[in-house]
C-alpha cells in the first residue's frame, strides 16, 4: 500500500530521473577519484569506475519499474498501437465507429429524455414528499378536480400532511399600456410557495391574511412575465395592474423556472368565496407529507375521510412526479429497451467486423505470439483496439445524442418537463458506461477467438485453418442474433404503426379540416350579467358572419380536444323508472355550432336563434346518452337538469357522438345547451374560412377589439393541431421506434452481407470444384441461397418467439391491436427474410460466377 | 558484460543487501550511496563484490517501504549527493530482520554441520 502511494506521488513529481543521474555521477566521480589516487590514468580510472558501478541503463529500467505502474504503461502502449492499427484500416474503422456512434447516440438521446423526465427530481424542496391530491370516481373519472369543501375537510382532518394548499389554473386578461394580453395564471392558497419551498426573489410572498375574500388583490409575478412585460424592473413591487378589469398590487417576483401549476406566470391568493362553494369540482390540491409518513399511509387516511364527505367520490394521493409523467413512463421504457436492442445489434455487427479482420491479421498475431507475447497479452492488445473504437464511437455518439435531443424537441411538443431535457452529467456518465460495456461486448469474443486461432495456426501461410470452421459457426450465431434482434424491433415498430393507423381512422364525429378555434375570456367584473355576455357574443357573431372571408362561425363553451367541463345530469323521472343521473361532457353552444363543426343531427332539431334567455330551456344530447338512458323510448321531450338542482331543460334533439379529449377513449354522454340560455364568461370562437389561419386570426382579433378594445384573444389553434397534440405520445413512440427499427434493419443487413461475403469467399474452392464437376451457375446460386435461407429462417423463428415475449410490455401503448398481431408478425418476418436474402444475394451471385480454374488455382 | 562477471562473485540475496544497508546506516548515521558502498566493501573485505549500482535499487526499495529517508547534501569533494538516514520504523525493521537472520543462520549452520558430519 505504501509503495502504491509512493508511486502515485511519483507520478506527479518531475525530475526524479535527473536526480538519479546526479547521484550516479557523484558516485562514479568519487570512485574514479579513488582509482586515480591509486595511480591510474584518468581514462583507466573512469573505465574502472564504470565497471565497478555496473550497467546504468539496466539500473534505470529497474528503478522505473519500481516507481511506476507497468500495467498502466503497457495499456497506454496498447492504446497507442491500437490507434495506429485503426488508422491504417480506415474503412473498417469508419464502419465500426459509425455503427457505434449511431447506436450509442440513440441510447444517449433516449436516456437523456428518461433522465430529464423521470429521474431528474422536480425543482422543489424535497419533492418526493409533495403529493398531488385530487378526486376520483372510478372508473369514469380516474383523475378529477376536487371541491373546496373536500379540500377544507382534508386540510382539517388529515394528520399525515405537514401542509396542504389548493390551486386552480385560470387566466387573466392583463391590460397595460394599451396592449391587452392573456396570461396563464392561478389562484393558489397563500402557503403554496412555502409548501413547495420556493421564495420570491423580489418583494414578499403571500401572507395568510391575503387569502381572504376582499383582501386578495395582490399578485406574484413569474420571472418570465416580469422580464417580458415589465423589463425586469425592480421597482415593479407595489405597482397596480389591471387584471380581468380588477386592480391588483404586485407584491413579489418568483424565481426563474418556477412554474406551478405548469406554464403559469402569475399567481393570486385562492381566497375562497361563497360562489366557489357552488362551482363544484374546480380545484386541485398539493400536500407535503410529514417526515416518515408514506404515500400509502396518507392514502389510507384519505380513504377514511372521503366517505364522510361523498357517497361516490374518493381521493387520490399521487406523487407529484408521477402526476406529471406517469403516462409517459411505459412508452419511454419501451423506447429505452428498443435503444438497448439497437446497441446490441451494433455490438454484434462490430464484433463481426473484428472477427473478419482478425482473420487477415492472423499472421501478425502469430508473429507476436512467436516473439513471446502471451495469449493474455494478445487479447489485451485486441481489447485495446475495441476500447479505442468504443471511446471514439462514444464521443461521436454524444454528438448524435445531442442532435437526437434537438430533433425530439422539434418533433414532439406538449410533454411536461421536455424543455428541461439536456445532455447533463448523468447522461454523459451513462454514455461513457455504455460505450465501455459495448467495447467489452464486441471486443471480448473476437479477441479470444482470434488470439486462439492466431496462436494455434502459427506462421503457416494459405492453407485451411482448423479454426475457420468454428469461426464461421460463430459468425452464424452472430448473424442469427442480429436478425432476431432486428425482428423484435421491427415487430414493435410494426405494432405501433398499425395502432397509430387505427387511431387515425377513428371517427372523431366532426370535421376538423380548416377549423380554427380561439379562446375569449370575458372578465367577470366587466361582464357581470349574463345578458352582457350574450350581447357580446351576438355582436361578434353578426360581425364575423358579415365578413366574406369567414364561411362558418360559432361560439361554444367547451370544445373537443380543447377541454370541456363534466357536469352532473339528473333525469326528470321517478327513481324506479331507470337510472336517475349521470355525468356528461358539457357544451354551451351558439345555434350555428353543429353546422360549423359538422356534427350530424340524428333526430329532433338543432338549436335555433330563438332559443334565447326568454325561450323555454332546451338541450340537445348525443347518441351515446340517448342509447344508454333512453334505449327503449323516445328521448325527445324528456327533461333533465344540469349541475343541479336548478331547473329542467327539455331534450329537443339528438346529435352524433364526438371524441372529447382523446381518440382512444370511449365517447361519454354529452349534453349541449344554447349559449344564449347559459352565457359563460369563457368560451371559444370556432371559424372556418378562406385563407391562412393567421389571416383569420387577425380578422377575429380586430373584430373583437372593435367591440371591446381591452379584450384579448388567446390560444388560437387549428382544430387539426389540437387533435394532433392529443396524439403527441403516440407520435413520439411511433416515430422513434420506427427510426430504431429502420436503423436495426440497416445494421442487420450490413451484418448479413458481411457474414455471407466472407463465408462464400472461404468456400470459393469448394464451389470451384462443384462447377468444374458440372454444376450449373443457377444450381450453385440456389444451393448457396438455400443455405442462407435456412439460417435466416432459424433467426426469424427465434425472433418471433422473443418478440412474442417482449411485446406484451407495450400492450398499453397499442390501440385495438393485440401484441401478437399475426399480420404484423407475418409482414415483419417477410420483410426481414427479403432483406436478408437481398443482402446475401450479391455475395452468392458472385461466388456462383466463380471461374473454376481460378478457384482451384487459389490453392 | 556485468552478467558474466556476476558468476565469479558471491550471489547475495536481495533482502540481505537491504539488511546490510540498514545496519550500516544504523551504525554510521546518514551516508550517501558511495559511502554505503565503501562501508560494505570494507566490512566484507572484498568477499562481497557487487555492482555498486545495485545499492541504489536497494535504497529505493527501502525508501519506498519508509525504512530510510533521504535528503540532498554536499559530498566530501563538493559534489551534490543524496544522504540516506534510517528512520524509526527502519530501526524496528532492522531489529526484526536481525533476529530473523540470526535464527535462519543458526538453522542453516546446524544443517550444514550435520551434513558435514555425515560426510566425514
Amino acid at each position: 500500500m505504501r509503495v502504491f502511494i509512493w508511486k502515485l506521488r511519483r507520478l506527479f513529481q518531475r525530475g526524479a530521473d535527473t536526480d538519479f543521474d546526479a547521484e550516479i555521477a557523484t558516485h562514479s566521480a568519487l570512485l574514479a577519484e579513488r582509482y586515480r589516487s591509486q595511480g591510474m590514468s584518468p581514462e583507466e580510472a573512469a573505465r574502472a569506475a564504470s565497471r565497478q558501478f555496473g550497467n546504468t541503463t539496466l539500473l534505470k529500467e529497474d528503478r522505473r519499474a519500481m516507481q511506476t505502474f507497468p500495467a498502466l504503461e503497457e495499456l497506454w502502449w496498447d492504446v497507442r498501437y491500437a490507434a495506429r492499427v485503426l488508422k491504417k484500416n480506415p474503412s473498417f474503422t469508419a464502419a465500426a465507429v459509425l455503427t457505434l456512434a449511431l447506436s450509442i447516440g440513440v441510447n444517449t438521446a433516449i436516456f437523456s429524455v428518461v433522465n430529464g423526465l423521470l429521474l431528474r427530481p422536480l425543482s422543489f424542496q424535497q419533492p418526493e414528499r409533495v403529493m398531488m391530491l385530487e378526486d376520483r370516481w372510478l372508473p369514469r373519472f380516474p383523475s378529477f378536480e376536487t371541491r373546496p369543501e373536500h379540500f377544507q375537510a382534508w386540510r382539517e382532518q388529515s394528520r399525515g400532511f405537514e401542509q396542504m394548499a389548493a390551486f386552480a389554473s385560470g387566466a387573466f386578461n392583463l391590460t397595460a399600456d394599451g396592449r391587452p394580453e392573456r396570461i396563464s395564471g392561478a389562484r393558489v392558497s397563500a402557503n403554496l410557495p412555502s409548501l413547495l419551498g420556493v421564495n420570491p426573489i423580489l418583494g414578499r410572498g403571500f401572507r395568510a391574511e391575503d387569502d381572504h375574500e376582499g383582501s386578495d388583490r395582490v399578485v406574484l409575478l413569474g420571472f418570465s412575465l416580469w422580464q417580458r412585460r415589465f423589463g425586469a424592473d425592480s421597482q415593479v413591487i407595489g405597482r397596480v395592474l389591471t387584471l380581468n378589469n380588477l386592480a391588483f398590487t404586485v407584491i413579489g417576483v418568483m424565481p426563474p423556472g418556477f412554474q406551478f401549476p405548469q406554464d403559469v406566470e402569475i399567481w393570486k391568493p385562492m381566497a375562497f368565496t361563497a360562489a366557489d362553494r357552488n362551482k363544484g369540482h374546480f380545484i386541485r390540491a398539493v400536500g407535503r407529507l410529514k417526515p416518515g409518513v408514506t404515500r400509502e399511509q396518507a392514502q389510507a387516511e384519505m380513504d377514511l375521510i372521503m366517505p364522510r364527505l361523498s357517497p361516490v367520490w374518493r381521493a387520490a394521493v399521487i406523487p407529484l412526479l408521477d402526476y406529471y409523467v406517469g403516462d409517459i413512463r411505459t412508452p419511454l421504457f419501451v423506447l429505452m429497451g428498443a435503444a438497448g436492442f439497437v446497441l446490441l445489434i451494433a455490438c454484434v455487427n462490430v464484433a463481426n467486423l473484428q472477427l473478419a479482420r482478425g482473420c487477415m491479421r492472423q499472421k501478425e498475431i502469430s508473429l507476436r505470439a512467436s516473439l513471446g507475447a502471451s495469449r493474455g497479452r494478445v487479447v489485451r492488445q485486441l481489447l485495446a483496439e475495441s476500447l479505442v473504437l468504443a471511446v471514439i464511437g462514444g464521443a461521436l455518439g454524444v454528438l448524435v445524442g445531442l442532435a437526437g435531443i434537438r430533433a425530439l424537441k422539434v418533433f414532439v411538443s406538449g410533454i411536461p418537463r421536455l424543455d428541461g431535457v439536456t445532455l447533463d452529467t448523468p447522461t454523459l456518465l451513462f454514455t461513457m458506461a455504455m460505450a465501455a460495456i459495448a467495447g467489452l461486448l464486441f471486443g471480448i469474443v473476437p479477441a479470444l477467438r482470434v488470439s486462439d486461432n492466431g496462436l494455434q495456426c502459427g506462421l503457416t501461410t494459405g492453407g485451411r485453418v482448423a479454426g475457420a470452421h468454428s469461426r464461421s459457426r460463430l459468425r452464424h450465431v452472430f448473424m442469427v442474433s442480429e436478425i432476431a434482434l432486428a425482428l423484435v424491433l421491427l415487430t414493435g415498430a410494426g405494432l405501433l404503426l398499425k395502432s397509430f393507423n387505427q387511431l387515425l381512422k377513428v371517427p372523431i364525429g366532426f370535421q376538423p379540416e380548416k377549423l380554427l378555434a380561439a379562446t375569449i375570456n370575458l372578465p367577470a367584473a366587466k361582464y357581470r350579467e349574463p345578458y352582457m355576455r350574450a350581447a357580446f357574443v351576438n355582436r361578434l357573431m353578426e360581425k364575423l358572419e358579415a365578413l366574406p372571408d369567414i364561411r362558418q362561425t360559432a361560439v361554444s363553451a367547451g370544445l373537443p380536444f380543447r377541454g370541456a367541463s363534466d357536469v352532473g345530469i339528473q333525469f326528470d323521472r321517478s327513481p324506479d323508472a331507470g337510472v336517475a343521473g349521470t355525468t356528461a361532457n358539457y357544451y354551451a353552444v351558439s345555434s350555428s355550432y353543429f353546422k360549423t363543426m359538422g356534427i350530424p343531427l340524428i333526430r329532433g332539431r338543432l338549436f335555433l336563434e330563438r332559443d334565447d334567455a326568454t325561450a323555454p330551456p332546451v338541450v340537445v344530447i348525443n347518441e351515446a346518452m340517448a342509447k344508454e338512458f333512453f334505449a327503449n323510448e323516445n328521448p325527445l321531450g324528456k327533461r333533465l337538469d344540469i349541475g343541479g338542482p336548478t331547473y329542467m331543460r327539455a331534450i329537443v334533439g339528438v346529435v352524433g357522438d364526438v371524441k372529447q379529449s382523446s381518440l382512444k377513449t370511449r365517447v361519454a354522454p354529452q349534453v349541449y345547451e344554447p349559449f344564449l340560455q347559459k352565457p359563460s364568461n369563457n368560451f371559444l370562437v370556432v371559424m372556418r374560412g378562406l385563407g391562412e389561419p393567421t389571416h383569420l386570426t387577425e380578422i377575429l382579433r380586430s373584430q373583437v377589439l372593435a367591440i371591446d378594445r381591452d379584450q384579448p384573444v388567446s390560444n388560437v389553434r387549428t382544430m387539426e393541431e389540437s387533435i394532433a397534440r392529443s396524439m403527441t405520445q403516440d407520435r413520439l413512440s411511433v416515430f422513434v421506434l420506427t427510426l430504431f427499427a429502420g436503423l436495426a434493419m440497416v445494421l442487420a443487413a450490413t451484418g448479413i452481407y458481411g457474414v455471407f461475403a466472407y463465408s462464400f469467399s472461404q468456400r470459393t474452392h469448394e464451389i470451384g470444384i462443384r462447377i468444374a464437376l458440372g454444376a450449373r451457375q443457377q444450381e450453385v446460386l440456389m444451393l448457396v441461397l438455400g443455405q442462407c435461407l435456412r439460417v435466416v429462417l432459424v433467426a426469424v423463428a427465434i425472433g418471433v418467439v422473443v418478440s412474442a415475449l417482449l411485446t406484451r410490455f407495450m400492450a398499453t401503448l397499442l390501440y385495438e391491436v393485440k401484441p401478437a398481431d399475426p399480420i404484423v408478425v407475418a409482414a415483419v418476418s417477410g420483410i426481414l427474410i427479403a432483406v436478408a436474402l437481398t443482402a446475401a444475394f450479391g455475395p452468392a451471385w458472385r461466388s456462383s460466377r466463380v471461374d473454376p480454374v481460378v478457384a482451384l488455382k487459389l490453392e | 558484460m556485468t552478467n558474466g562477471e556476476s558468476g565469479s562473485k558471491s550471489e547475495i540475496l536481495q533482502g540481505t543487501l537491504d539488511l546490510m544497508i540498514l545496519k550500516t546506516l544504523q551504525a554510521l548515521g546518514p551516508l550517501h550511496g558511495f559511502g554505503i558502498a565503501r562501508r560494505l566493501e570494507q566490512v566484507s573485505e572484498d568477499v562481497l563484490r557487487l555492482n555498486e549500482g545495485t545499492v541504489y535499487t536497494s535504497l529505493l526499495r527501502l525508501q519506498q517501504s519508509g525504512w530510510i529517508s533521504s535528503e540532498w547534501g554536499v559530498s566530501e569533494n563538493n559534489r551534490k549527493a543524496r544522504y540516506y538516514a534510517i528512520t524509526r520504523s527502519g530501526l524496528r525493521q532492522l531489529a526484526r530482520e536481525t533476529e530473523n537472520w540470526e535464527r535462519i543462520a543458526a538453522v542453516i549452520g546446524r544443517v550444514l554441520q550435520l551434513a558435514a558430519g555425515k560426510q566425514r
